[in-house]
Protein backbone atom coordinates (compact mmCIF):
# COMPACT_ATOMS: atom_id res chain seq x y z
CA UNK A 1 0.00 0.00 0.00
CA UNK A 2 1.69 3.69 -0.88
CA UNK A 3 2.64 5.75 1.90
CA UNK A 4 0.51 8.56 2.95
CA UNK A 5 1.68 12.15 1.88
CA UNK A 6 1.71 14.99 3.55
CA UNK A 7 2.13 18.84 2.21
CA UNK A 8 3.67 21.35 4.46
CA UNK A 9 4.41 25.04 3.64
CA UNK A 10 6.70 26.41 5.12
CA UNK A 11 7.23 30.48 5.47
CA UNK A 12 9.44 33.04 6.20
CA UNK A 13 10.31 36.28 5.17
CA UNK A 14 13.29 35.52 2.70
CA UNK A 15 11.29 32.19 1.92
CA UNK A 16 14.90 30.39 2.21
CA UNK A 17 16.77 30.56 5.74
CA UNK A 18 14.36 30.00 8.31
CA UNK A 19 12.58 28.20 6.19
CA UNK A 20 15.33 25.55 5.91
CA UNK A 21 15.88 25.62 9.48
CA UNK A 22 12.33 24.74 9.66
CA UNK A 23 12.60 21.87 7.10
CA UNK A 24 15.29 19.82 9.13
CA UNK A 25 13.82 19.79 12.21
CA UNK A 26 9.86 19.06 10.59
CA UNK A 27 11.98 16.06 8.97
CA UNK A 28 13.34 14.61 12.19
CA UNK A 29 9.98 15.49 14.09
CA UNK A 30 7.91 13.50 11.67
CA UNK A 31 10.32 11.04 10.94
CA UNK A 32 8.53 8.31 13.19
CA UNK A 33 5.07 8.59 11.20
CA UNK A 34 6.47 7.24 8.34
CA UNK A 35 4.59 9.14 5.72
CA UNK A 36 6.11 10.60 2.57
CA UNK A 37 6.93 14.74 3.44
CA UNK A 38 6.53 17.42 1.11
CA UNK A 39 8.59 20.36 2.32
CA UNK A 40 7.96 23.51 0.43
CA UNK A 41 9.30 26.92 1.93
CA UNK A 42 7.91 30.06 0.18
CA UNK A 43 7.23 33.64 0.84
CA UNK A 44 4.36 35.04 3.56
CA UNK A 45 2.35 36.95 0.23
CA UNK A 46 2.13 33.66 -1.53
CA UNK A 47 1.01 31.67 0.96
CA UNK A 48 -2.79 32.60 0.05
CA UNK A 49 -2.64 31.51 -3.67
CA UNK A 50 -0.54 28.07 -3.27
CA UNK A 51 -3.16 26.94 -0.24
CA UNK A 52 -6.18 27.59 -1.87
CA UNK A 53 -4.40 25.94 -5.03
CA UNK A 54 -5.23 22.97 -3.10
CA UNK A 55 -2.27 20.18 -1.88
CA UNK A 56 -0.76 21.98 1.18
CA UNK A 57 -2.01 20.20 4.81
CA UNK A 58 -0.94 22.91 7.00
CA UNK A 59 1.33 25.80 7.26
CA UNK A 60 4.77 26.74 9.33
CA UNK A 61 6.31 30.03 9.97
CA UNK A 62 7.94 32.34 11.37
CA UNK A 63 6.14 35.95 9.77
CA UNK A 64 1.98 36.65 10.30
CA UNK A 65 0.38 35.80 6.67
CA UNK A 66 -2.10 38.29 4.79
CA UNK A 67 -4.86 37.02 3.63
CA UNK A 68 -7.37 34.14 4.30
CA UNK A 69 -5.81 30.84 5.03
CA UNK A 70 -7.92 27.38 5.25
CA UNK A 71 -5.59 25.30 6.77
CA UNK A 72 -4.28 25.78 10.08
CA UNK A 73 -0.92 27.76 10.92
CA UNK A 74 1.30 27.61 12.89
CA UNK A 75 3.87 29.87 14.73
CA UNK A 76 7.06 28.42 14.05
CA UNK A 77 9.50 30.68 15.83
CA UNK A 78 9.58 29.11 18.76
CA UNK A 79 12.05 26.41 17.00
CA UNK A 80 14.45 29.15 16.31
CA UNK A 81 14.65 30.74 19.95
CA UNK A 82 14.28 27.71 21.76
CA UNK A 83 11.50 29.06 24.16
CA UNK A 84 8.04 27.02 23.32
CA UNK A 85 10.29 24.53 21.57
CA UNK A 86 8.98 21.70 22.90
CA UNK A 87 5.02 22.50 22.73
CA UNK A 88 5.69 24.17 19.13
CA UNK A 89 6.70 20.81 17.90
CA UNK A 90 3.74 19.10 20.36
CA UNK A 91 1.68 20.98 18.07
CA UNK A 92 3.15 20.51 14.37
CA UNK A 93 3.31 16.87 15.22
CA UNK A 94 -0.50 16.64 16.28
CA UNK A 95 -1.80 18.29 13.55
CA UNK A 96 -0.01 16.23 11.31
CA UNK A 97 -1.15 13.40 13.00
CA UNK A 98 -4.85 14.82 13.12
CA UNK A 99 -4.80 15.25 9.14
CA UNK A 100 -3.28 11.96 8.19
CA UNK A 101 -6.43 10.15 10.04
CA UNK A 102 -8.46 11.54 7.77
CA UNK A 103 -7.06 10.73 4.44
CA UNK B 1 27.52 23.30 -1.43
CA UNK B 2 28.84 25.97 -0.56
CA UNK B 3 31.37 26.08 2.38
CA UNK B 4 30.35 28.78 5.38
CA UNK B 5 33.27 30.86 6.26
CA UNK B 6 34.15 32.15 9.44
CA UNK B 7 37.53 34.16 10.21
CA UNK B 8 38.55 36.32 12.65
CA UNK B 9 38.39 39.37 9.86
CA UNK B 10 34.70 38.56 9.85
CA UNK B 11 33.97 39.02 13.88
CA UNK B 12 33.97 41.93 15.98
CA UNK B 13 33.33 42.00 19.64
CA UNK B 14 32.43 44.87 22.14
CA UNK B 15 30.58 46.63 19.13
CA UNK B 16 29.72 50.28 19.93
CA UNK B 17 26.36 50.91 18.39
CA UNK B 18 22.95 52.50 19.39
CA UNK B 19 20.99 50.86 16.51
CA UNK B 20 20.83 48.35 14.61
CA UNK B 21 21.36 49.71 11.25
CA UNK B 22 25.05 50.66 12.80
CA UNK B 23 25.49 47.64 13.69
CA UNK B 24 24.66 45.63 10.67
CA UNK B 25 26.78 47.71 8.59
CA UNK B 26 30.16 47.38 10.76
CA UNK B 27 29.25 43.55 10.06
CA UNK B 28 28.11 43.81 6.67
CA UNK B 29 31.69 46.11 5.87
CA UNK B 30 33.75 43.34 6.60
CA UNK B 31 32.16 40.93 4.48
CA UNK B 32 32.08 43.33 1.60
CA UNK B 33 35.67 43.95 2.24
CA UNK B 34 36.45 40.23 2.01
CA UNK B 35 33.95 40.48 -1.59
CA UNK B 36 31.96 37.76 0.04
CA UNK B 37 28.62 40.11 -1.00
CA UNK B 38 28.22 42.87 -3.10
CA UNK B 39 27.68 46.53 -2.77
CA UNK B 40 24.03 45.51 -2.69
CA UNK B 41 24.01 43.65 0.13
CA UNK B 42 23.29 46.09 3.36
CA UNK B 43 20.41 47.78 1.63
CA UNK B 44 19.09 44.44 0.92
CA UNK B 45 19.57 43.51 4.80
CA UNK B 46 18.30 46.71 6.11
CA UNK B 47 14.82 46.49 4.08
CA UNK B 48 14.60 42.60 4.95
CA UNK B 49 15.04 43.56 8.68
CA UNK B 50 12.49 45.83 8.33
CA UNK B 51 10.14 43.87 6.18
CA UNK B 52 10.31 40.58 8.31
CA UNK B 53 12.81 41.32 11.79
CA UNK B 54 15.01 38.93 13.40
CA UNK B 55 15.50 39.05 16.72
CA UNK B 56 15.27 36.11 18.95
CA UNK B 57 14.32 35.95 22.04
CA UNK B 58 16.38 33.49 22.56
CA UNK B 59 18.19 32.41 26.18
CA UNK B 60 20.59 35.52 25.34
CA UNK B 61 19.29 37.79 22.97
CA UNK B 62 20.13 37.78 19.45
CA UNK B 63 19.39 38.73 15.93
CA UNK B 64 19.83 36.94 13.03
CA UNK B 65 20.00 38.84 9.89
CA UNK B 66 20.08 38.40 6.40
CA UNK B 67 18.60 38.28 3.13
CA UNK B 68 17.94 36.08 -0.09
CA UNK B 69 21.03 34.89 -1.95
CA UNK B 70 21.30 37.45 -4.88
CA UNK B 71 24.24 39.83 -3.39
CA UNK B 72 25.72 36.95 -1.84
CA UNK B 73 29.09 35.91 -3.83
CA UNK B 74 30.53 33.24 -0.82
CA UNK B 75 28.75 31.81 1.86
CA UNK B 76 29.65 33.40 5.05
CA UNK B 77 29.18 34.07 8.78
CA UNK B 78 29.90 37.39 10.16
CA UNK B 79 29.35 38.19 14.23
CA UNK B 80 29.00 40.84 16.41
CA UNK B 81 28.60 40.79 19.84
CA UNK B 82 27.46 44.09 21.48
CA UNK B 83 29.08 46.69 24.24
CA UNK B 84 25.17 47.05 25.15
CA UNK B 85 22.37 45.64 24.24
CA UNK B 86 20.44 47.18 20.73
CA UNK B 87 17.38 46.91 19.80
CA UNK B 88 15.71 44.68 17.17
CA UNK B 89 12.08 44.03 16.60
CA UNK B 90 11.08 40.55 17.25
CA UNK B 91 10.51 37.44 14.44
CA UNK B 92 6.84 37.19 13.01
CA UNK B 93 6.10 39.69 16.46
CA UNK B 94 7.10 42.81 15.30
CA UNK B 95 5.20 44.80 17.45
CA UNK B 96 7.85 43.40 20.33
CA UNK B 97 11.49 44.54 21.15
CA UNK B 98 14.57 42.07 21.74
CA UNK B 99 17.34 43.27 22.89
CA UNK B 100 20.06 41.76 21.22
CA UNK B 101 23.37 40.94 22.50
CA UNK B 102 24.59 38.99 19.72
CA UNK B 103 24.27 40.13 16.33
CA UNK B 104 24.72 37.08 13.26
CA UNK B 105 25.12 38.20 9.91
CA UNK B 106 24.38 35.41 7.34
CA UNK B 107 25.53 35.06 3.42
CA UNK B 108 24.23 32.26 2.38
CA UNK B 109 24.31 31.55 -1.20
CA UNK B 110 22.74 28.33 -1.43
CA UNK B 111 20.39 27.71 1.95
CA UNK B 112 19.00 24.65 0.71
CA UNK B 113 21.61 22.65 0.47
CA UNK B 114 23.24 24.55 3.43
CA UNK B 115 19.93 22.76 5.71
CA UNK B 116 22.11 20.96 8.61
CA UNK B 117 24.70 24.04 8.60
CA UNK B 118 21.44 25.83 9.33
CA UNK B 119 19.80 23.03 12.11
CA UNK B 120 23.44 23.55 13.64
CA UNK B 121 22.89 26.96 14.72
CA UNK B 122 19.12 26.53 16.00
CA UNK B 123 20.96 24.06 18.14
CA UNK B 124 23.61 26.72 19.37
CA UNK B 125 20.55 29.27 20.60
CA UNK B 126 19.40 27.29 22.93
CA UNK B 127 22.57 26.28 24.52
CA UNK B 128 23.34 28.84 27.80
CA UNK B 129 26.86 27.89 27.99
CA UNK B 130 27.58 27.87 24.62
CA UNK B 131 25.63 31.59 24.05
CA UNK B 132 27.80 32.71 27.03
CA UNK B 133 30.82 31.16 25.25
CA UNK B 134 30.13 33.40 22.06
CA UNK B 135 28.76 36.62 23.73
CA UNK B 136 31.82 36.89 26.65
CA UNK B 137 34.87 36.03 23.87
CA UNK B 138 37.38 38.74 25.09
CA UNK B 139 38.91 39.04 21.36
CA UNK B 140 38.14 38.94 17.90
CA UNK B 141 40.56 35.71 17.97
CA UNK B 142 38.49 34.07 20.48
CA UNK B 143 34.80 35.15 19.14
CA UNK B 144 36.20 33.51 15.70
CA UNK B 145 37.39 30.22 17.40
CA UNK B 146 34.79 30.05 18.98
CA UNK B 147 32.21 30.34 16.14
CA UNK B 148 34.41 27.80 14.48
CA UNK B 149 33.96 25.46 16.93
CA UNK B 150 30.14 25.46 17.11
CA UNK B 151 29.39 26.18 13.56
CA UNK B 152 32.00 24.42 11.04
Amino acid sequence: MAKKKLNILTCCGSGVVSCSMFDGRIRELLQPLDVELSIIGTLPPSVETLVNRGDVDFVVTTSKIPGEIKVPVIDGVALMSGFGEEECLEKIKQTAIDILAKK
Amino acid sequence: MGKVIISEALVQTNIDASSKEEVIKVLADKLKAKKYVDDGYYDKVIQREKNYPTGLPTIIPIALCHTERESVLKSALAVGTLKSPVEFQQMGSPELVVKAEIVFLLALNDPKDQIPWLMKMTGVFKSKEVMERVRYARNNKELADTCKDLFL
